[in-house]
């Protein structure tokens, strides 16, 4: 099998190389203006990719453990989904995928070229087949295909806290969603190199934009719901580089799409728009070696893996690459003029993706500083920065749907805002009436009840015009205009998600509280009007194939809300011990499993945080978090906004919107 | 073109409100990093400051568990010699904290009783490390 995989990946290496030469050189074209030679290349790389992949993956399935990569990620007692997603939970495995979804793209955007934008597509395809051979590199350096001699009679397992269904889509999505970002990247190479500068590269683009959009938003969403149910911290986000690594790419890609629409609507803001693609996929790749190189572990082995060359000499050709070309054709990229006013939906378009930009910029700036110096940034220091630039730009939202294209009417603009504002005011008072008077959660709120009401607007006053227009009843009217405007209301329904996950993170950053407490047994612990009862624990200990002793502490306790039994929970630990003889050698987490109470007015969470096996006391970490249920209510909504954008064909954009 | 007056001066503006911004929450509670040696070096300066240490857990003394309160000795990374031991109040440390391996503690160090005293240990993201062995 090692044998099988390797050959797989030196083969889609040299074929690679080989594709670019031919797709740049080869003067035989097909039908489609595609070089013949390098059409089989590209989907012979795709092939040979998914070969790999295939072999890794019967591999783990069939418990191969001769295989270093299976060894260490699976076991014979692994269940079955969690062999599966064995393919991904290591670093050599990681970017087997990344660089399969890579190649795959690349064959699909090929098979689906058209006479629009075959132009583009030997240099693209080149640049893609690049960006696959830098993985090719990268999973030679770190290979999961390396054998292992001798073979054991078994496995390492799966980490169990990998082994939760949040960890089961979090790593695929957001790795595919990382790979997707290549081709719009390729396809703003190729405009620029071919002086093709017109629309076709950004309609051609926008679908693989949007899927990873879709794909970087929920991958970010379950990796929050990851920490937050299975980590067992009480909280969702922590400014980790590993997590920044992830929502930059998603904050510039969610700028290069707002950029695109004004590219292609308005003909404007071109050369901005060629740089978020550049600088959104070149994240992409910086946020591969960032997670792989180890910031967080010590300032002085950052970058110290073999694979460090090859991403710093990939990363420097991109830039440098890329940066000179923009420079060289900038006179080929003629922006239209126009004399939009600054309160429009040009201005608010550039506005958002301004906001974007500088809110990744000083992300940027946070997460690499440990690398250049030892200070690390307080969590303080990212949200001080980045939640008034996130409110400004849901704000915007808001306004963005309800202003004109181009020169709005502010007097009719005006009007349209009563009601979302009038809306506003009443949950501020309604908020204060009840209590909740924290300026920095009842101004998020205002903003986020006038965007909803926004919205609602906007497609209301939609349909309406259609009712009247076409004399359509409103099912009719708002299922075909609907249907028609996917790509629109797609959004619409992205930005009412957005809403209500800010929502979440507004309500359980302002209004958490927490106590920590040593407990005896019969203690209890008061917060918010729930009350805990801590009865002890019960420990089992049970012995594992390595020799070691796994003890499970199961903590008992009943919760009472405002006097009522809720019922009982049971958060627990298991600990890892290693013995030599009868003295311990080593002693480990295993997993720590939090107890969570939800319903969509808060979360109660219990941390079993450790116990004392003399006295029976436990150490008790108890959380209140409101409003914590819609950050996920609304992932799924972007899920469904997500879905509805990206089945818009892209020719709604040229031509029935224009 | 488009009247970018107005988009420099508002940009301008959001960058200078983003920069006092930062420079405020930088200022709040941003920590140093240092390896074992480097702290050892500035002890003198740094007791009573919060700050992270990041080392090898020794696997000659193996952590030991009393009630709530583990104590480890922390490794030099490139000189083993070089030690600081660790006195640490619960939680459990997180499962990426195994002797022979990697670990990263906050807390401040303790003249009087010669020990640094650890308020929490950092966690990795976890599918960073194979399984436990």
């Amino acid at each position: 099998m090692s044998f099988l995989g390797n050959a797989a990946i030196i083969l889609a290496f040299l074929v690679a190389i080989y594709t670019i030469a031919a797709a740049l050189m080869d003067s035989r074209k097909n039908k489609y203006g595609f070089p013949t030679n390098a059409r089989f290349g590209v989907f012979a790389v795709a092939g040979l990719v998914t070969l790999a992949v295939a072999v890794l993956l019967i591999s783990l399935l069939t418990h191969n453990f001769s295989l270093q990569y299976v060894a260490d990620y699976s076991s014979r007692e692994t269940p079955l989904l969690y062999l599966v997603t064995g393919l991904w939970a290591g670093n050599p495995g990681s970017l087997l995928f990344w660089g399969w979804i890579i190649s795959l793209s690349g064959a699909i955007l090929l098979w689906r070229s058209d006479k629009n934008n075959k132009e583009l597509m030997p240099d693209a395809l080149s640049i893609v087949m690049f960006t696959v051979t830098l993985f090719l590199v990268l999973i030679f350096i770190d290979s999961p295909f390396k054998a292992l001699s001798p073979v054991p009679a078994d496995g390492l397992g799966l980490k169990p806290v990998l082994q939760n269904v949040g960890m089961v889509f979090h790593p695929p999505l957001l790795l595919a969603g990382y790979a997707l970002f290549t081709i719009p990247f390729a396809l703003a190479m190729s405009a620029l190199f071919n002086r093709k500068t017109d629309d076709v590269w950004v309609t051609t683009a926008k679908r693989w934009a949007v899927a990873a959009f879709l794909l970087l938003g929920l991958g970010n969403v379950l990796g929050m719901w990851w920490a937050y149910a299975e980590l067992g911290w009480g909280g969702y986000w922590a400014w980790d580089p590993v997590e920044n690594a992830g929502l930059m790419p998603w904050l510039l890609v969610t700028a290069f799409l707002h950029s695109g629409i004004m590219y292609v609507r308005r003909g404007m803001f071109k050369t901005w728009t060629f740089i978020l693609a550049i600088t959104a996929f070149w994240l992409t790749i910086f946020g591969a070696f960032l997670t792989r190189s180890d910031v967080k572990g010590s300032v002085h082995t950052f970058g110290q893996t073999p694979m460090t060359p090859v991403f710093i000499v990939f990363l420097v050709i991109t830039l440098v690459g890329s940066v000179w070309l923009l420079l060289d054709r900038r006179k080929f990229i003629k922006s239209a003029t126009g004399d939009d006013s600054l309160v429009s939906g040009t201005g608010t378009f550039v506005a958002v993706s301004l906001l974007l930009v500088i809110s990744t910029v000083f992300i940027f700036i946070g997460t690499t500083l440990p690398v250049f110096t030892n200070i690390i940034p307080a969590k303080g220091y990212f949200n001080m920065v980045n939640l008034p630039l996130f409110l400004l730009i849901i704000a915007l939202a808001g306004v963005c749907v309800l202003v004109g294209w181009k020169v709005p009417d502010l007097k009719q603009l005006g009007k349209k805002l009563l009601l979302p504002l009038g809306v506003g005011i009443l949950v501020v008072v309604a908020l204060i009436i009840g209590g909740v008077n924290r300026w920095y959660a009842v101004v998020p709120f205002f903003i986020l009840a006038a965007v909803l009401v926004a919205t609602f607007v906007k497609w209301s006053a939609d349909v309406a015009a259609r009712m009247r227009g076409k004399k359509e009843n409103f099912a009719v009217a708002f299922g075909r205009l609907f249907m028609a405007s996917r790509s629109r209301y797609g959004g619409y329904i992205i930005h009412i998600a957005i809403v209500v996950l800010a929502l979440g993170i507004v309500g359980s950053s302002a209004y958490k509280t927490q106590v920590e407490k040593t407990l005896n047994v019969g203690d209890t612990i008061t917060l918010n009007g729930y009350t805990l009862k801590y009865n002890g624990f019960d420990s089992s200990s049970a012995p594992q194939n390595d020799g070691s002793v796994w003890l499970t502490v199961v903590a008992n306790m009943d919760i009472t809300y405002n006097g009522k039994a809720v019922g009982s929970i049971h958060p627990s630990q298991v600990l890892g011990f290693t013995y030599s003889g009868q003295t311990i050698t080593n002693m480990s987490l295993v997993s720590n499993k939090v107890a969570i109470r939800s319903n969509l007015a808060r979360d109660f969470y219990v941390i079993f945080e450790d116990f004392d096996g003399t006295t029976n006391q436990g150490l008790v970490m108890v959380i209140v978090n409101p409003l914590v249920e819609w950050i996920w209510i609304g992932g799924v909504l972007l899920l469904i906004g997500g879905v509805v954008s990206f089945s818009a064909a892209t020719r709604n954009l040229t031509t029935d919107d224009k | 073109m488009f009247k970018h007056k107005k988009f420099i001066i508002g940009g301008i503006i959001v960058v200078l409100a983003a920069l006092v911004l930062g420079y405020v929450g930088f200022m709040g509670v941003g920590t140093y990093y240092y390896n074992v040696s480097e702290f050892i070096s500035k002890e003198s300066t740094l007791s009573g400051k919060t700050v992270r240490v990041s080392g090898i857990v020794d696997s000659a003394v193996p952590p030991v568990k009393d009630g709530f309160t583990y104590r480890f000795t922390l490794l030099d990374i490139s000189s083993p010699d070089v030690k600081i031991e660790v006195v640490y109040n619960g939680p459990t440390p997180p499962d990426t904290f195994k002797v022979g391996q990697q670990a990263v503690v906050e807390g401040k160090f303790d003249p009087a009783a010669g020990v640094f005293d650890g308020s929490g240990i950092i966690v990795k993201c976890a599918s960073k490390q194979p399984a436990a062995t």
